[in-house]
């Protein structure tokens, strides 16, 4: 142990400098210093370039949104997966309802070079004539710990969507009392279903891969595709951390999951799919006009914090108070915020207001 | 609130820098190695992103040597010098107080906050009593995970007892200096490593099985004393 006083610092000053433009956090006496780019919001239009890799920008611009994607200190890394997902987008009509589902791959995974481990998938339950009666969607966000979540949320998802749309035959009702009733029954069936794709399907881990290697979290919704004069009903469920909103007069209420940190600090522990023994069941009453919007939590665990919305959940509510275009939703998807660096997916199910949809 | 529902590390440094950590070579190894430490966390785009770093310092005295920062915000890394005593009371009061201010400010403006990571370094055993600022650390709402690092004289029983994810001692009294060479390198190593892990709320402190120059102790609980 030692005896004498000596300088301070090896340095000229006492203490360590910072940039002199940096954005210092105020903390201790250190009075907030403005950060050396200026927060701005990118305007969809501005996106004609193809150095565009992020959408508005909330707080801080990250590095991500700094520079583009082909830089050379190699962030950015390609992914040697058979479906890397940067970007995978689907929109739809069925019915009265409009449909928009994006999945993103998170920066990351843009980083070590791993795929998007999230997955959406989109079914239509149809009646005897061959007409849509339903539309189900399925989300899915693969567990980072899990070896090959991506491919356990992808298959997940499809059967998933593919199950409930086989299963529901009129009112969403019976088939939550059915769900309900047989839950762990649906849930193993699934489990097998993507146990035994490993090594029968393209791109598959090998035969025999650990059912904790594919885990995966699930959220769907099942939404009654017939033009009701009123509400319809739709059925949701979830396992895990894949938060659910519905969508009203440009506000996101969340319904489902999601996680809001309330104690001292930030510790959730999240559930997974495949093995589970229950499921969160619940039905819902969508107005005209309403929304109901399926999330990974790279998404819905960045649009409400200590139960109200933040500034991004504000955005997201009013943009999408009607359908939006199919670049528009990738780009809103694309936010930029720091520590939002994971998979993104979303799903919105619109149900038409016959008052302002065009016709 | 600019930063609601944005997601941050807080990583804290506490570094011995008692008189004996001059000869030994422990004080000249640490000021190399912060600038190295510095380049390599700034290069790691989501350590940049997601996480931030406070370094404390103490002797006879503790004190706050780097405010609480992102790193590409730190032009120059501070510096450590040989300073009288091994007061690990006064370095574990300042951390409790200064993870106190720290987290309420970052959850003031939005931030969901994990729960801080310490990596405590020292070469010497302790020269006050540090046992009741060590309870009410423990006791706080904002505790943090502890990693802690030994040197030359330090002991490995109290190191056992102030961590709480792990201890580690050096293996060899005269290389301190090169123990504390791999005991920085673990640190960057750490700080990635769990900042790439951390998400939606949980984060794997990814703490080393080996440190070249070091050995593992057992934790100690403090209540067994």
């Amino acid at each position: 142990m030692g005896l004498l006083r000596g300088r301070r610092h090896h340095h000229d000053d006492l203490a360590g400098k910072l940039r002199p433009n940096g954005g210092q956090d105020p903390l201790i006496g250190m009075p907030p210093t403005p950060d050396p780019e200026p927060e701005e919001k990118i305007d969809a239009a501005s996106h004609s370039s193809n150095n565009w890799t992020t959408g508005h920008l909330y707080g801080e611009k990250t590095t991500f949104g700094k520079a583009p994607w082909w830089t050379s200190k190699g962030w950015w890394k390609a992914s040697g997966d058979h479906e890397a997902h940067d970007i995978r987008a689907h929109v739809g009509t069925v019915a009265d309802l409009a449909v928009a589902a994006c999945s993103l791959r998170g920066n990351r995974h843009r980083t070590t070079g791993d795929p998007n481990q999230d997955s959406f998938s989109i079914a239509l339950a149809t009646n005897e004539d061959g007409a849509p009666t339903h539309i189900v969607a399925c989300v899915c966000d693969g567990m980072g710990s899990a070896e090959h979540s991506a491919f356990g949320a992808r298959l997940a998802s499809i059967a998933v969507a593919t199950r409930l749309a086989e299963s529901v035959h009129g009112d969403v009702n019976a088939l939550f009392v059915d769900l309900s009733t047989h839950q762990k029954r649906f849930i193993d069936r699934i489990t097998e279903l993507v146990l035994d794709s490993c090594g029968s399907v393209p791109g598959s881990p090998p035969k025999g891969t650990r059912l904790q290697d594919l885990q995966t979290t699930l959220t769907f919704a099942i939404v009654e595709a017939t033009e009701p004069l009123h509400a319809r009903a739709a059925l949701v469920g979830s396992i895990g951390d894949s938060p659910l909103f519905v969508l009203r007069s440009g506000e996101l209420e969340l319904i489902a999951a999601g996680k809001d940190a309330e104690d001292a600090v930030f510790s959730t522990a999240t559930s997974g799919l495949l093995g589970a023994t229950a499921m969160s069941l619940a039905t819902v009453s969508l107005a005209p006009g309403d929304g109901l919007v399926l999330t990974s939590d790279g998404v819905g665990g960045f649009v409400v914090h200590n139960g109200q919305p933040t500034a991004l959940g504000r955005d997201l509510g009013q943009q999408w108070r009607q359908p939006v275009g199919l670049l528009d939703f990738v780009i809103d998807l694309s936010f930029e915020m720091a520590s939002a660096d994971d998979d993104r997916t979303a799903v919105v199910i619109w149900s038409r207001n016959q008052e302002t949809w065009p016709q | 609130m600019e930063h609601a529902g944005q997601e941050v590390l807080l990583f804290y440094m506490v570094c011995d820098e008692s008189g004996s950590m001059g000869p030994n070579g422990g004080i000249e190894e640490i000021n190399r190695s912060l600038p190295e430490l510095h380049a390599t966390l700034a290069s790691d785009p989501l350590v940049v992103d997601k996480s931030r770093l406070c370094i404390i310092a103490f002797s006879d005295n503790a004190e706050v040597i780097l405010p609480l920062s992102k790193v590409t915000d730190i032009a120059d890394m501070p510096g450590v010098h040989e300073s009288g005593l091994t007061n690990y009371g006064a370095a574990i009061d300042l951390l409790t107080r200064t993870i106190e201010a720290d987290v309420a400010s970052m959850k003031s403006q939005g931030y969901k906050v994990y729960r801080p990571c310490v990596f405590f370094m020292s070469d010497g055993e302790p020269t006050d009593d540090w046992e009741g600022p060590y309870r009410t650390m423990l006791s706080h709402p904002f505790r943090p995970h502890i990693l802690a690092f030994g040197v030359d004289g330090a002991d490995p029983t109290v190191l056992g007892k102030i961590a709480t994810l792990k201890a580690f001692v050096g293996v060899d009294r005269a290389k301190a200096g090169r123990a504390l060479a791999s005991v920085m390198g673990s640190i960057g190593k750490t700080i990635i490593a769990s900042t790439s892990t951390a998400q939606g709320g949980i984060v794997n402190i990814d703490v080393p099985d080996d440190v070249d120059g070091m050995m593992s102790v057992p934790l100690v609980q403090l209540d067994e004393l």
